[in-house]
């Protein structure tokens, strides 16, 4: 704990507050009488003041004190939340984001610029830094219900403890800890009683406690607390009860002995902010205020929210009721989680070396062992991995604010679905997806979804709707983008890449292989270019990415219909499940994933199709390699060659090996920068018995076996 | 503990270590000299491992002086550590977010301000 850095603690929550705003935000949008979610945004805002202050981040702190304000009349029902305010609401959040993450790039003159447009909407004079002492005056009806749980009952405890009580060993602290462990405390020190150095002796105490304390024990528990100081104390303890709930200020005020009764009267009369009034006449202390205010907020919350901020480390607490949920979880740096994975790696490796090795062994014992800690070796890579898993729910919800930005952008209306975020994905690979999502997305709403006149000439409902799914299958994520818009033009791309060259003219292509073509670089059909894309940069990229990932992209589209476009994932990248070949006498391995099956290739078949390398699958003609010729093995080849058949975005291609010798772990490691640029290889694997395979690019090899195909297809 | 009379008439305080019931008497008179030294008075508490209710208690005296002779008195950084975590357990800083909405008097800066630096506000 003591490593932590409190200000990287304070981003990290202020990061998740950030993005609960933003949903809230885009929600309210569809939903805005939903109270729920305005009660969520203004949490949100008031834990980031909250915690930014007392971590230092003064900035933030003050400028969300401005949007809280907002925000709570909103709450209040005083102001709606429009389409401006929700506006000028993400674009505040951005800001608090900037002065959060990268103070010293944050422009003074964008927050006044924001602030200033947040008070044109909310109604200027109101909004200024006395609504949020109006905050804690809600009146009874509009207040959340102060839900008490059944059982429990609420008491105010004031106590002053003696004189001499520190200097005869008494630790106040330990007292208030006491409180705490009896149920839900919040405690506000008075620091009134304390006088001046010169008057004081440095060891007396002078001060006492306000304890609003929510707690299924009865009084005899609280007394028991004081039981050994209660002797020259000042202890009252007075149960609040349900009477206490969406109680005024004033009452409470009045009810605690703080100020006298005509004082509030004289202050209501005035219809003044009830606690500004009191303070600037001089009737309670700031302090006193506060400390009233804290008791009617636990009473209200029935949770004591403001009594522990959940910012502060160590407080394990969280926070208000609506993000109350972190409980049974901890929060791991994920270079800690990449070290885990590095050492499950390394023991899959040793495991199979113990396998082997007990395999060629006569002692059943070693190999009783050795298949035990196989097992546990797969467990612990399966829990790691499942560690390493985040929901992708994370990565749909940045999306929603990319859609709502570019809706307004180019004046489309837009209705964003998300299905299956729960779906778990590594972290790794999922930060990765990020960028390539983006890019489609954005193509999805550009290039897909027709302007509203088009939409209702295609009798299509007037908001374009983009949907974003995920889901498991087997070893695999599918994540895909469809739009329900024009549709590919499949005359327009044809053409567009016989200009190019990238097909013979008049080819006849499949759809499958022709939509493909768009992931060409430089491959554009946009009429005319926007800001958004048209550019014909992007789609390369975006498949370059999804192939780092060692992933995959399909399109399907109906004209006048939609397209999807659908992303193909392993579930991991440290781990896969490999087919092991040898050719020659080197052994490589293959992603069992991209492997569709084994077949013999037969003298008969070798020796015709000499030349043409093609080999006769069910019908189907399909291209192989021999990784003999490409690896240049001199040894002689085994009798019977087998061709190992692989898939890659729809197109297959044999490998013709030696041996297919069988399943295996594959930890992958990647190769070093000298050998980055080889493309057939995409990474190294340790085998059993120690020595090095290399685990081929199946990409690569398919595009090899796609240029023999097309060079024999344009022969014929 | 060092007090620093250079800077002209700032003068710093620089607590370390521990500072409980133990040494109250000493943490009292070296505020109580410093004080008298400095019309601006600016406590260092980034060094403190350790600190009780006494420690507190102290500063919060030292405040009522400096507001009585209209001197100033704050502290060299945002509390932290030590000294935050007694002050939280101890009910201090709870008040902070509320005090945030609450317009203080000119004179009267709240406890929070004090401790979390945001008297600037």
């Amino acid at each position: 704990m003591s490593t932590l850095d409190p200000a990287a603690v304070f981003r990290q929550e202020a990061q998740e507050l950030l993005e609960q705003l933003e949903q809230a935000l885009l929600d309210l949008e569809h939903a805005p009488d939903d109270d729920d979610l305005i009660n969520s945004a203004f949490r949100a805002l008031h834990t980031v003041k909250g915690s930014g202050a007392m971590f230092g981040f003064d900035a933030v702190a003050a400028f969300t004190h401005h949007v809280e304000t907002a925000f709570d009349l909103v709450r209040k029902g005083k102001v709606a939340p429009s389409r401006a305010l929700i506006a000028v609401g993400l674009a505040a959040k951005d800001h608090m984001r900037r002065l959060i993450e990268a103070p010293d790039l944050a422009e003074a003159a964008d927050g006044d610029a924001i602030l200033q447009s947040l008070k044109q909407i909310v109604g200027g004079p109101s909004a200024s830094a006395a609504a949020s002492t109006a905050a804690a005056e809600t009146t009874p009806e509009n207040a959340p219900e102060a839900a008490s749980p059944e059982g429990t009952s609420t008491w105010r405890i004031r106590f002053r403890l003696a004189r001499d009580a520190m200097a005869m060993g008494t630790n106040p602290l330990l007292l208030l800890d006491e409180l705490r462990g009896l149920g839900v405390a919040t405690v506000v020190a008075r620091t009134e009683g304390v006088p001046a150095l010169e008057e004081m002796a440095a060891t007396e105490c002078h001060l006492a406690w306000d304890v609003v304390l929510t707690t299924s024990q009865p009084r005899t528990a609280i007394e028991e607390v004081f039981m050994f100081v209660i002797d020259d104390m000042e202890l009252s303890i007075d149960a609040l009860g349900m009477a206490g709930e969406g109680r005024r200020i004033g009452e409470i005020l009045v009810d605690r002995g703080d100020v006298a009764q005509q004082a509030v009267d004289a202050a209501v009369a005035a219809q003044m902010p009830l606690g500004t009034l009191l303070v600037k006449s001089g009737e309670v202390s700031p302090d006193t205020l506060a400390a009233a205010l804290a008791e009617q907020q636990h009473v209200r919350t029935g949770l004591g929210a403001g009594a522990s901020p959940s910012a502060l480390p160590g407080s394990g607490q969280g926070g208000t009721k609506g993000t109350a949920k972190g409980a049974d979880s901890i929060r791991v740096p994920a270079e800690r989680l990449d070290e885990l994975m590095d050492r499950v790696g390394e023991l899959v490796i040793v495991q199979s070396r113990l396998s082997q090795v007990a395999a060629s062994s006569n002692d059943v014992e070693v190999k009783a062992i050795a298949e035990e800690i196989e097992r546990l070796a797969h467990e612990l890579r399966d829990t790691t991995m499942g560690v390493r898993t985040v929901p992708i729910g994370s990565l749909f919800g940045r999306f929603r604010r990319l859609v709502h930005d570019l809706a307004n952008e180019l004046g489309k209306r837009i209705e964003l679905v998300t299905v299956g975020e729960e779906t778990e994905l590594d972290k790794t690979v999922i930060e990765r997806l990020n960028d390539p999502l983006i890019h489609l997305i954005r193509n999805a709403i550009d290039h897909g979804l027709e302007a509203p006149e088009g939409r209702a000439a295609a009798g299509k409902p007037a908001a374009g709707r983009i949907t974003l799914t995920a889901c498991h299958a087997g070893a695999e994520v599918m994540v895909s983008i469809s739009d329900d818009g024009r549709g590919l033009d499949r005359a327009r791309i044809q053409s567009r890449a016989e200009d190019q060259g990238l097909v013979p003219p008049g080819a006849k292509l499949s759809d499958a292989e022709l939509f493909q073509l768009i992931f060409e670089p430089g491959f554009s059909t946009a009429k005319e270019v926007t800001s958004l894309s048209g550019r014909g940069v992007g789609m390369d990229v975006v498949k370059r990415a999804i192939e780092g990932l060692r992933g995959k992209i399909d399109i399907a589209s109906t004209p006048g219909e939609g397209t999807r476009l659908t992303l193909r994932l392993p579930l991991t990248l440290a781990i896969i499940d490999g087919l092991l070949v040898r050719v020659g006498t080197g052994r490589y391995a293959l992603p069992l994933s991209a492997v569709e099956e084994c077949v013999e290739l037969s003298a008969e078949e070798d020796a015709r199709s000499r030349g043409r390398s093609f080999l006769n699958i069910r019908g189907d003609l399909v291209p192989f390699l021999r990784l003999r010729e490409l690896f240049q093995v001199t040894e002689p080849p085994d009798r019977y060659q087998k061709a190992v058949i692989v898939s890659f975005g729809g197109r297959r291609v044999g490998l013709v090996v030696d041996q297919v010798i069988g399943n295996h772990q594959t930890v992958i490691k990647s190769l070093s920068k000298l050998h980055a640029d080889v493309e057939t290889f995409a990474g190294a694997t340790i085998l059993g018995d120690g020595a090095v395979a290399l685990i081929l690019d199946i990409a690569n090899l398919v595009k090899l076996g796609m240029a023999y195909e097309n060079r024999f297809k344009a022969a014929s | 503990m060092m007090p620093n009379a250079s800077n002209g008439d700032v003068g710093k305080i620089v607590f370390e270590g521990a500072r409980t019931l133990r040494n109250a008497e000493e943490t009292h008179a070296a505020l109580m000299s410093a004080m008298k030294a400095h019309a601006v008075l600016e406590i260092d508490c980034g060094a403190l491992d350790e600190v009780d209710l006494s420690f507190v208690q102290l500063l919060l005296a030292a405040r009522k002086s400096a507001r009585n002779a209209q001197r100033i008195l704050k502290l060299a950084q945002p509390v932290s550590g030590a000294l935050r975590d007694t002050l939280h357990r101890g009910g201090f800083l709870m008040t902070a977010e509320l005090a945030a909405g609450i317009p203080a008097p000119t004179d009267q800066t709240t406890d929070s301000d004090f401790w979390l630096h945001t008297e600037a506000r």
